[in-house]
């Protein structure tokens, strides 16, 4: 759909890695006017790109009114939801669900210029365990523990999602992006994956798959600029085995009995993995892959497949 | 874009990888179909009859009857049907299997899938997999030897709504043999009460070997004719009466075929 004027884009955590790169690629794309970069009051200094604004408030419903209008911003593109992981210094809880909150009621007030709104999420909703699906579909019923990185993270998508039902001249996207890798982005499952001794659970060989920056950066833009509506999942092609991972990664394997998992729990809390390294063990032993057919069907391709990720750790020694 | 990563085509499945999404892996099952050959064909002379009726290129689910307290059945199905059909055949089987170590990979390895809803919508309806599935689940498998060749109750007929839902047939297996092949004479009872453990024969005369070691009973399966359902696929529920009438006949069907093989035998050991 060809616009009459350029698209006025406001891109949140914007000096965040995944941010940073999103308000960048944005900038340069034809179709867009302006990008307003959002960053908390508590991040460090970063050079802004030229064509990028960047604003520091704290969030809260009339400052982020104030400035949806002051900058006529037509576009939203929400990374804060996947903020925690690429290492800022935030309590999860106020990351992932608070500022999702004020943000879509900002969006969808009655004098918001919003028209298009994306929520960068994660595949992280989806549960690992032994009795969930291999690859997960966007439909899926959710049930996560209860104050669990999976509730809250589904607790700020509900905020997104109903951003849709009130607002309906709103084009509203949910990107569930799997677990990151390469182009300067990182996640939890890459850091494990990176260690000198990536831990196997004896016994398991579960399903993994990873999205490469670049390619977590092109989906945004691509529902951004083509007003996608609804969730879908985005993910590198394939899907790989962990075993096969930690071959292709070339790293070496250290065999954690399926007993004495607590040990880990040190380990992984030195990596600051969200939320409690639980999540994390579940993951080791079951995997957790995510169906991408809906995005794939609106265009879009990752350049990246899971193996390519893979290989790409492999060279960062 | 990054030179130095090679473009991938968006359609391009990795060659390298030695196993599918569900973990299934072909060198794999090529290795356990020649260790268990000698198995299938002197230990249980198994025999299939009636595998023309399994659809050559698309999607079936194959619904058999379950016994033996290790159950022999579904290895048994396995290796006779991709041998017969040569096309993979995979196996919906209980969570708690997939949680155990080592076991869990390996039946994972050799077209086992946990029975889930969407992993058995996506195999059957959208990439269109032959898969089979035992309907008495452990009801099959801890029933005692007195009971042997009496269906249990099919459950929640999940495996019907799964069958319409994915818009594939139902092609129903009568299994003989298994039963006998390792028979459950009671079971050990547990510090709550319930029943836990079983106690096979086999255990009785050959020890710790005898969990794994089957008495070389003459296996006999009969496919049946596929059931096609009228109704249109991908709903997200079907009538409960629709399911019920379907799963009772089904049942009854499978019952029938399994008294006739019965009648028809007439030696445990030779068929």
């Amino acid at each position: 759909m060809v616009e009459a004027r350029g698209r006025r884009v406001l891109v949140t955590s914007a000096t965040t890695p995944l941010g940073r790169r999103l308000a960048t690629a944005l900038a340069g794309r034809d179709g867009v006017e302006a990008v307003v970069g959002l960053c908390g009051g508590g991040e460090g200094d970063q050079p802004a790109v030229q064509e990028i604004h960047l604003e520091r408030l704290d969030w809260n419903f009339r400052a982020l009114t104030e400035l949806l209008g002051d900058h006529r911003i037509d576009s939203v593109v929400h990374v804060g939801l996947t903020d925690s992981r690429s290492g800022a210094a935030r309590t999860p809880k106020r990351a992932n669900v608070i500022e999702t909150m004020h943000l879509a009621a900002a969006a969808g007030a009655r004098t918001s210029p919003v028209r298009t709104l994306v929520a960068a999420s994660s595949t992280e909703v989806y549960p690992s365990s032994s009795h969930s699906s291999l690859l997960h579909p966007e439909g899926e019923r959710l049930h996560p523990v209860p104050d669990s990185f999976a509730a809250t993270l589904l607790e700020a998508e509900r905020y997104v999602r109903e951003l849709a039902l009130d607002s309906p001249h709103i084009a509203v996207s949910l990107l569930r992006l799997a677990d990151l890798a390469g182009g300067g982005t990182t996640s939890p499952l890459a850091a494990v994956l990176s260690l000198p001794l990536v831990p196997i659970v004896a016994g398991f060989d579960p399903q993994v798959q990873f999205l490469h920056g670049h390619d977590a950066t092109e989906a945004l833009v691509h529902a951004c600029l083509l007003r996608l509506a609804g969730t879908y999942n985005v993910a590198g092609e394939g899907s790989i085995g962990w075993i096969g991972a930690t071959r292709l990664a070339r790293r070496r394997m250290v065999l954690v009995p399926p007993v004495a998992m607590g040990r880990l729990e040190p380990v992984l809390a030195r990596l600051r993995v969200p939320f409690g390294p639980a999540a994390m063990l579940d993951v080791l032993r079951y995997g957790r892959c995510a169906a991408t057919e809906a995005i794939r069907s609106t265009g879009f391709e990752a350049e990246h497949s899971t193996r390519d990720c893979v290989r790409l750790l492999a060279s960062t020694r | 874009m990054d030179p130095t990563t090679p473009a991938t085509p968006p359609t391009a499945v990795s060659r390298r990888s030695p196993h599918d999404h569900w973990g299934r892996s072909e060198p794999t099952r090529k290795l356990v179909r020649r260790l268990f050959g000698p198995a299938y064909r002197y230990w249980f002379r198994a025999e299939i009859e009636g595998w023309e009726h399994i659809p050559r290129d698309s999607g079936a689910l194959l619904v058999a009857n379950h016994a033996g307290a290790v159950p022999v059945d579904a290895a048994i199905l396995l290796h006779g049907l991709e041998q017969l059909l040569d096309r993979p055949v995979y196996a919906l089987h209980h969570h708690g299997l997939r949680a155990t170590p080592f076991l869990g990979t390996f039946l994972a390895r050799n077209g086992g899938v946990v029975a889930q809803r969407e992993n058995a919508n996506r195999l059957l309806g959208d990439e269109g997999a032959l898969v089979v599935v035992f309907p008495e689940g452990t009801k099959g498998t801890t029933k005692p030897f007195t009971q042997r060749y009496h269906l249990q109750r099919f459950g929640r007929n999940g495996f019907v709504e799964t069958a319409m839902r994915a818009g594939v047939p139902i092609v129903p297996i009568a299994v003989v043999g298994t039963e006998e092949a390792m028979p459950t004479l009671w079971r050990l009872p547990l510090r709550d009460g319930t029943e836990g453990w079983p106690v096979t024969l086999n255990v009785l005369l050959f020890g710790v070997a005898g969990a794994v070691l089957h008495f070389p009973t003459k296996v006999r399966a009969r496919v049946l004719e596929p059931i096609r359902f009228t109704v249109p696929p991908g709903l997200d529920r079907y009538p409960p009466d629709q399911l019920a009438d379907a799963g009772e006949a089904i049942r009854g069907e499978l019952q029938r075929s399994v008294d006739d093989l019965l009648t028809t035998r007439r030696s445990v050991w030779r068929g």
